[in-house]
């Protein structure tokens, strides 16, 4: 007697999950990050991510074309995502003491569960972040940050997929082209608004595009629209 | 007699000049340093050169920075100094262990709040000896008083004394009789002058009544509330009370005054919880030849916290506080270290001892090592879960016990400088400089705050200071096309705003601005300001 083959309909989800992530694994050759596929936040990034979606324990480098392109604000809302989806805390390294809590708590991000970190020294916040990352307490963190060398950058790496965390790493659009450990690289542009602008708050467009990433997706675009 | 009254008064200011020695001579203010509700930061305590510069427990601070200068004194600018309570309670708690070697039974007074001279105050400050059976004559009672006066005094402490037959009387003696019934007590000349000088009172119990009756009516330990209403009716002694019908007084003023006045004259028996001597969490290591090698103290403390943590074993207890102390050739240094919880991991001691010691200023020879918990808390314990969870479990939404989440904060607050982990909390204010406070992780001030109006919009990255900008390209009257930012021009093509901001007149420092989001030919977005006062722009935030 032969077994029918079941429809895709027929297959059930966390089945079809394992695969993807079988398959993301064989693709790019990484077998230590968690199972759990987290949305980014937005749909049409999640589209064109591999995998559709963040794994716990990647390093995400979110390169921002000068001040004020927003990227550090999409960067936050994804790892937010990851701390509501995964439980933990959100933790946020401020070396520049620039960060407002009041925005983040705008985007509707709980502040019982946002620790944030003012190091002095880039040596205590390259620390900072090392114990972080490897803190399965911690869900996601957020770091803007300039220089770090291909060792440090490395251990990085290491220490997000012991930990499971995510990490948002926000860098200039300098940074490109350099090498990374980072399991996902994109570069994030500001759209400007076109013709009669409506008055009220209309809604922020950004291009996101995908730099660098483990398995196919290099390349791929995405026009993500929010408020701010 | 069976009870002495040991009142340590002015006990913050007292407590202060303890433990820092070097503000002898000086005016001192002490400061609660938790704002109450909208009351802000007031004074707890303070010497009597501050006294008489017309500064008040009570007063606000803010009041004391403001005024001392325009009062035109000719004193130095008063010491402004964070009360600790519970850092007082704690050596108060010390205290009340060393009085173990006068009674077997020593008690904390009662924490309700209470009217004592200088005011209504709620904590503790006085100390119980039970005496019963150990003094059998008057001069073994002078004798005990000398003595306890005398300890107090070599530790730096003022005291007033009363041996009475019960505590309420001991009590209301210590803290209200007059200096001139006192018997002599001498008072080192260093000692600074306290609001209640020190003295020593011994009444006999056929005389308790007698002795009572002088005083006012506060001296039972009642609340405000009924002594004032007592004294509108114009009853201010103890005397004038007992020769009231009994069951008014329980009729008009609750069962309060008359239990008061019960245990002062010995009708009714009152039990205060004794303390009990703890168990010592002190040990020391002499070192000979001295340490110079930063891995050999290391090890050292750890040798240490391993004889501590054995003597911690059997009582249910962890670390919260760990106090260590370096002998160098010429002074001590130490260091502490604050735990979130309490915790008997030898491994996470040690390793937390080790950060902190990375950063530590050692003495170049050190001769002695001590290492102390100077607070211990209960131990939690945990259901232990007989098979351990599956591990796609473990990375999905099953994660560990908030213990581990305290041991991160721990490390992080260890290595870090005090005050880098913060919880953000938003505040009630318009302000962005002043809209959101540190508060520790963990600490009682949890919860975020306050929460902004849906709709409102702000940067992510806030500058320090704003930025000036020069505007140009515009007719008077219409929003700037350009602005001009360090050589930088920014070409703007939409905004948004204004959102007006005018607050902080009680700062001395009112703002009054129009806020605009403002996006540039280039899709950046930033959030500038117009000072309305003097008509200026600035750059407050960017939407990175």
């Amino acid at each position: 007697m032969f077994r029918q083959p079941k429809t895709a309909s027929q297959i059930p989800v966390q089945q079809l999950q394992r695969l993807r992530k079988r398959l993301h694994d064989y693709s790019s050759g990484n077998s230590t990050l968690g199972t759990t596929v987290v949305s980014s936040g937005s749909q049409e990034l999640d589209a064109i991510l591999p995998g559709g979606g963040f794994l716990p324990g990647q390093l995400i480098e979110w390169l921002g074309e000068g001040h004020g392109s927003g990227a550090s604000t999409l960067a936050l809302q994804a790892a937010w995502q990851q701390a509501v989806s995964l439980g933990g805390i959100l933790a946020v390294l401020d070396r520049a003491e620039l960060f407002f809590p009041p925005a983040a708590s705008t985007l509707g991000i709980d502040l019982d569960r946002l620790l944030l970190l003012r190091s002095g020294s880039a040596r205590e916040e390259f620390w900072a972040l090392d114990q972080l990352l490897r803190s399965p307490e911690v869900a996601a963190t957020w770091v803007s940050l300039d220089h770090c060398d291909d060792r440090r950058f490395r251990r990085l790496q290491l220490s997000a997929e012991q930990g499971g965390t995510l990490g948002c790493l926000v860098r200039s659009s300098r940074m490109l082209g350099r090498p990374s450990w980072a399991h996902l690289q994109l570069l994030v542009r500001p759209v400007p608004l076109q013709g009669l602008v409506p008055p009220g708050n209309p809604l922020r467009q950004l291009e996101i595009t995908i730099i660098r990433c483990q398995g196919p997706g290099q390349g791929k675009q995405a026009v993500i629209c929010f408020p701010q | 007699m069976s009870t002495l009254c040991i009142w340590l008064p002015d006990w913050p200011l007292q407590y202060i000049l303890a433990c820092r020695p070097e503000l002898y001579g000086r005016p001192i203010v002490i400061y609660s340093a938790s704002r109450t509700g909208s009351r802000g930061k007031r004074v707890v305590s303070c010497c009597q050169r501050s006294c008489q510069a017309g500064i008040q427990p009570g007063t606000p601070l803010a009041e004391v920075e403001a005024s001392w200068d325009r009062r035109g004194l000719a004193l130095p600018a008063p010491q402004l100094v964070p009360r600790d309570s519970q850092a007082e309670h704690n050596q108060l708690q010390m205290l009340a262990e060393a009085c173990l070697q006068f009674s077997p039974q020593v008690s904390l007074e009662s924490t309700a709040e209470i009217v004592r001279p200088g005011g209504c105050q709620s904590f503790p400050q006085a100390l119980l000896l039970h005496t019963r059976h150990l003094v059998p004559d008057s001069g073994d009672s002078q004798r005990l008083l000398r003595t306890i006066q005398e300890n107090f005094s070599a530790r730096g402490y003022q005291v007033r004394l009363a041996h009475a037959a019960t505590p309420g009387a001991a009590w209301a003696l210590a803290h209200y009789s007059d200096l001139s019934t006192s018997l002599p007590v001498s008072i080192p000349t260093r000692f600074v002058r306290l609001g209640r000088p020190a003295g020593a009172w011994r009444v006999p119990c056929s005389q308790t009544r007698a002795s009572l009756d002088p005083l006012p009516v506060e001296a039972l330990r009642i609340s405000s509330q009924v002594s004032g209403l007592l004294h509108q009716l114009g009853i201010r002694q103890i005397g004038q009370l007992r020769q009231l019908p009994r069951q008014q007084l329980s009729l008009r003023f609750g069962p309060e005054l008359c239990r008061q006045l019960d245990y002062a004259l010995g009708d009714r028996q009152e039990l205060f919880p004794c303390c009990q001597p703890s168990a010592s969490h002190l040990h020391r290591q002499l070192l000979e030849p001295p340490l110079v090698s930063r891995q050999a103290v290391q090890q050292v403390l750890e040798h240490l916290l391993q004889q501590l943590l054995d003597s911690l074993t059997g009582s249910n207890r962890g670390i919260l506080q760990l106090l260590c102390r370096f002998q160098g050739e010429r002074k001590q240094h130490e260091f502490s270290l604050m735990l979130y919880l309490p915790s008997v991991d030898p491994g996470h001691l040690s390793s937390l001892l080790s950060l902190h010691l990375e950063h530590f200023d050692l003495p170049g020879q050190v001769s002695q090592v001590e290492m102390e918990a100077t607070m211990t808390g209960s131990l939690e314990r945990h259901q232990q879960q007989l098979f351990s969870p599956a591990a796609e479990d473990l990375s999905s939404n099953h994660r560990p016990l908030p213990v581990s989440l305290g041991h991160l904060l721990e490390r992080l607050c260890c290595r870090l400088e005090a005050g880098s982990v913060i919880h953000p909390r938003l505040l009630p204010e318009a302000q962005p400089e002043h809209c959101w406070e540190h508060s520790l992780p963990g600490s009682s001030r949890r919860g975020s705050g306050r929460t902004l109006a849906p709709g409102t919009i702000r940067p992510l990255l806030l500058l320090p200071a704003p930025r000036r900008l020069s505007p140009a390209g515009s007719c008077p009257g219409e929003f700037p096309r350009h602005f001009d930012d360090n050589h930088r021009r920014y070409q703007v093509a939409h905004h948004w705003g204004p959102e007006r901001i005018e607050t902080g007149w009680w700062r001395k420092a009112a703002v009054r601005r129009d806020y605009y989001r403002v996006e540039l030919v280039s899709g950046h977005r930033f959030w500038i300001y117009q000072d309305l006062y003097r008509g200026s722009w600035f750059l407050h935030g960017e939407f990175s």
